[in-house]
């Protein structure tokens, strides 16, 4: 079993890493360049290529008040054939005034593979959410699209205890039929991308996205309001790296405005 | 036939009438951005579509809440339903179906509050004015049918039968399609309702709120269209 663990804190009004416990095959790294960044960078290592079977990582994340953090990945999230299944839990806590930005790279499940993931979060009603999700066929140049066995990645999202999003991104070959109308049709690729922030409105951020994501040729793309600080863009695509590049270039600005806001607010104190 | 028998045959097909003005036949649930798009455009496409959002999306994010809160009712357990009316809200990621369920429950809640004093009914509904659940549609349904005192397969089944007229009935509108081509459709469908009735009773519960991403993303898109007839 692979688990870290994750705790901020501030320092000087500076995002700090004040706690963390890993176990193999992890370990985390601060890959922040401008030390005066409020914003921390962490970057998950992994000396493991990916999940085998019975693999099961356990991934605690605390963000604390007045905090910033983002959580990077440091490649593509390969989970090969698991006959007995492979799975990953990760509770996260953002805590009041805090912000959390997480955009892993590509999960790519290979034939055979049998994958639970569960991701729980829980905000207050002044924490920042920007979360990021993409999933393949599986490895497509190898003849193996949707040649796993099943994946499924349930997220649910809590603001002061109330469930205000839950998503159940669930495949199984046997029990779908992918190419089928509704589901992925004739893309291969799916991306999700949820965005929670008292203090924009979602307008703002649907501008930003439309605006991204309207560059990028064969997709087919969604962006809605879930409600007055909620926000989730949905595509469709062909290519990981194309929708994580889409996505990491929306991530990017979002993580520079809540710097800059962070920064701003300090200055102003 | 029972006089009891023939009472909740009436219930079920008043309160499954597509034209019970709770407005279901205003939202299209992305069909319309379907046939904008030309990849809904004749009986066999429109078939396709029917059936795919009965057994992807109905079943996974209507049925399994209309089944669910049909049972709590018979337990009379307010509290799981409000939690369940929650997940239900969490789950329904498009602005418009969103928004679309809650309308059609919260009418359809109104119009039987009207007509029964059921205390849960009443509850549920006073819950839903105070703000403190949101109110949708299949939730409201299941309660309401549940305490009518149908069975859960017949409630079921009159639910489905409802979303399928007015997808049908949309189709036939927006296609456009012939009414003889769409009364064949919804006929020949009857027994594909039965099947998906009986698979609601037993769904994995691993694929409770299962995603549609392609279903998800037309709902998103109607949102944009340059021309739009219903509200989603």
């Amino acid at each position: 079993m692979g688990q870290y663990s994750v705790q901020t804190g501030l320092y000087k009004d500076v995002t700090i890493l004040k706690d963390t416990f890993f176990t193999p095959p992890f370990n985390v790294v601060e890959v922040r360049e401008n030390k005066k960044d409020p914003l921390l960078e962490l970057m998950i290592m992994s000396s493991s290529p990916g999940l085998f079977n019975h693999d099961d990582y356990q991934i605690t994340i605390n963000v604390k008040k007045h905090t910033l953090l983002n959580l990077q990945t440091q490649s593509y999230q390969r989970i090969y054939n698991t006959p007995d299944g492979a799975r990953q839990t990760m509770n996260i806590d953002v805590e009041q005034d805090a912000y959390f930005s997480h955009l892993p790279h590509p999960s790519v499940p290979h034939k055979g593979a049998i994958y639970d993931c569960e991701n729980t979060i829980k905000l207050t009603d002044k924490s920042v959410l920007i979360w990021g999700e993409i999933l393949a066929c599986g490895r497509k140049l190898m003849g193996e699209s949707f040649a796993f066995k099943k994946y499924r990645s349930l997220t649910k999202v809590f603001q002061n205890d109330k469930l205000i999003y839950k998503d159940n991104l669930y495949l199984n070959p046997k029990a779908l039929d992918f190419k089928a109308m509704g589901q992925y049709e004739d893309f291969s690729y799916q991306a999700n991308f949820l965005c929670v922030d008292p203090f924009h409105t979602p307008q703002e951020y649907i501008d930003l996205m439309q605006k991204e994501v309207e560059k990028e040729e064969d997709i087919l793309f969604g962006i809605t309001k879930l409600s007055a600080e909620t926000c989730v863009l949905r595509i469709l695509g062909d290519s990981g790296e194309q929708l994580f590049q889409a996505l990491k270039r929306i991530q990017k600005q979002l993580d520079k405005q809540a710097s800059n806001l962070r920064l701003q607010k300090i200055s102003e104190n | 036939m029972s006089t009891t028998k023939r009472n909740m045959l009436l219930e079920l097909l008043h309160i499954s009438d597509p034209t019970l003005p709770i407005g279901g036949y205003s939202h299209s649930n992305g069909l319309e951005t379907y046939i904008q798009q030309n990849k809904v455009k004749d009986v066999q496409s429109t078939t396709e579509f029917v059936k795919n959002m009965l057994i992807y999306n109905y079943k996974y994010n209507d049925g399994v809440f209309v089944r669910d809160a049909f049972m709590l009712a018979k337990k009379n357990d307010l509290n799981s339903l409000l939690k369940l009316d929650e997940e239900c809200n969490a789950l329904r990621t498009p602005m418009e179906v969103r928004e679309g369920s809650l309308k059609l429950g919260i009418r359809l809640l109104k119009i039987y509050v009207r007509l029964h004093d059921y205390k849960l009914l009443h509850d549920f509904y006073k819950a839903v004015k105070e703000k403190r659940t949101p109110g949708h549609f299949p939730v409201a349904f299941g309660l309401i049918t549940s305490l009518l005192g149908s069975e859960i397969k017949e409630s079921l089944s009159a639910f489905y039968y409802n979303a399928v007229v007015n997808m049908v009935t949309n189709s036939v509108k927006l296609v456009p399609l012939g009414q003889m081509d769409g009364q064949e459709i919804l006929y020949k469908l009857h027994s594909f309702i039965n099947e998906v009735v009986k698979e609601t009773l037993d769904i994995d519960e691993e694929m409770r709120g299962l995603c549609n991403p392609a279903f998800d993303i037309r709902c998103m898109q109607h949102e944009d269209l340059y021309s739009r007839l219903y509200m989603s």
